[in-house]
């Protein structure tokens, strides 16, 4: 295996050809659009690419620390938490090949969704965990968009 | 698609239909930018009678999927129209196709610009007489009988059915996904743990932005586009103006949105605990799933391999800002509450 450069540094070569090479000579507006969300994607695929199994992982691993709770409470949700938590437990493949992380994480946020559900009439410890959880996901989805905007039409 | 040349002759033909000279001629057909599902082209029509210009609303043709209905928009357009006190250009006449070729709506055009392009230049003190005339236009068209309506038109049998079927719909589009995603399980149940006072059920425009109000030259405002209405709750127009203004600034609601609300509020005649920013805020999440929607098919479209449209793999970050959108409002209206328990517990 050739590790370096690395995935996100060779994109980031794509990038660079991109914008210093083939878009000053695109008078087009809408290929001059076309190349502006390549380069987005691009770069979202940069931080995938360095970050995403990682921290698929450790989600998965901090879903199932806070879930375990959640399903030993007395919620009235808890059952459900627990049932989904098993499956998680009991399916997770414990390969590092993105197809099977990508499903167990896909186990992990249906675990995580019950979690929510189950402690939405909390206000304590637990609910702020499982938001925390929720936090801690949409921050890494942030890392990966930049400085993203979504603009609408007019 | 339909070719402004070819278009010409059956709009003459149309128009001669519904009355006019037979002297009539269509000239400076051209279309109109906005929308996305729609064919919408301004024309002249000149006749012994005068000059009028007018605009047609079509269905896009046999190649595209039209997504709502045009005899059922007409059907409520005729209505109001012929009402007299909904704040939109009045609806002129209909073709289910077969002169047109394909079904559309002939209406007045309103020689102005689009209320959101208008508020995008202008300064502090417009923009503040803009949103007065926002919150006396909204109240206008909810004053409107809800049973000018047409059977056609979608109408739920109570508040609390519309609010259900509204949250229900975030649940489907989760369900519907390729992937589990917290974050529209957790605005589900936000939105059902939240449920603000009830409100009066209205006749509704459905997708209520700035971009879907003309400025007549009077300076009066004119809704179009209502191939969404429906009647509903009223603050769901005033959620989903705040939700597009994220995206599309200015916000006019936002510039002073306890004042906006106290404006709406005494002309609609609905208490502050039913109007108030943190309701409105309510709706503005509560109306999302049906533009979130089309966002996720196309997404999970793509993760099928259905598709492979670059606009779409764009997109893809849409999903995530959207969900910073949601978490944002869903914390600020907790805090907000939090602060008024705080406060009240004080007094």
């Amino acid at each position: 295996m050739i590790t370096r450069p690395t995935t996100a540094q060779l994109l980031g070569a794509v990038r660079t050809e991109i914008a210093e090479r083939i878009a000053p000579a695109i008078s087009d507006p809408q290929l001059a659009t076309s190349l502006h969300m390549i380069d987005h994607i691009l770069s979202t695929l940069m931080v995938r690419a360095d970050h995403e199994l990682g921290w698929m992982v450790e989600e998965m691993n901090a879903v199932q620390a806070v879930a375990t709770r959640v399903a030993e409470s007395a919620l009235p949700g808890a059952v459900h938490v627990a049932d989904a938590l098993t499956e998680f437990v009991s399916a997770r493949s414990g390969s590092a090949h993105a197809a099977d992380v990508t499903e167990d994480y896909n186990r992990a946020s249906e675990v995580l969704s019950r979690a929510v559900e189950a402690t939405s009439a909390e206000t304590g410890e637990l609910r702020e965990s499982v938001l925390a959880l929720l936090a801690g996901r949409l921050a890494h989805e942030e890392s990966v968009i930049g400085d993203f905007q979504l603009v609408g039409r007019g | 698609m339909l070719e402004p040349g070819a278009l010409r002759t059956r709009l003459e033909e149309l128009l001669r239909r519904e009355g006019e000279p037979d002297d009539v001629r269509v000239s400076d057909v051209r279309p109109i930018q906005g929308g996305y599902s729609l064919v919408t082209m301004g024309f002249t029509a000149t006749s012994s009678a005068g000059t009028r210009r007018y605009v047609l609303r079509a269905d896009p043709g046999a190649a595209a999927i039209a997504r709502t209905d045009r005899r059922a928009e007409w059907e409520l357009l005729a209505a109001l129209t012929a009402d007299g006190r909904m704040p939109m250009p009045a609806a002129r006449c209909f073709d289910d196709g077969a002169l047109l070729g394909t079904p559309g709506i002939v209406l007045d055009f309103v020689d102005g610009p689009q209320l959101g392009a208008h508020a995008g230049a202008s300064d502090d003190a417009e923009l503040g007489r803009l949103a007065a005339g926002l919150a006396e236009t909204l109240a206008a068209m909810h004053a409107v009988d809800p049973g000018l309506a047409p059977a056609c038109c979608p109408r739920p049998a109570s508040w609390d059915e519309y609010v259900d079927g509204l949250i229900a719909a975030w649940r489907q589009l989760e369900a519907e996904h390729v992937e589990r995603n917290p974050f529209l399980r957790h605005v589900a149940r936000w939105l059902e743990d939240h449920r603000p006072p009830p409100a009066p059920l209205r006749l509704v425009h459905g997708e209520f932005q700035t971009g879907n109000v003309m400025l007549a030259p009077d300076g009066r405002m004119l809704v179009v586009d209502w191939e969404y209405a429906h009647v509903g709750d009223p603050r769901i127009d005033l959620g989903w103006c705040q939700n597009v203004a994220a995206f599309n600034p200015p916000d006019l609601i936002g510039l002073d949105p306890v004042g906006f609300c106290a404006r709406y509020a005494e002309l609609s005649g609905l208490s502050a605990e039913v109007v108030n920013p943190a309701t409105i805020a309510y709706f503005s999440i509560l109306g999302g799933a049906k533009a979130f929607g089309q966002l996720l098919r196309g997404i999970a479209a793509l993760a099928r391999g259905e598709t492979s449209v670059l606009t779409t793999a764009y997109l893809v970050s849409a999903e995530s800002f959207t969900h910073r959108l949601w978490m944002g409002a869903t914390r600020q209206l907790d805090a907000m509450a939090a602060l008024q328990r705080q406060m009240e517990a004080v007094r």
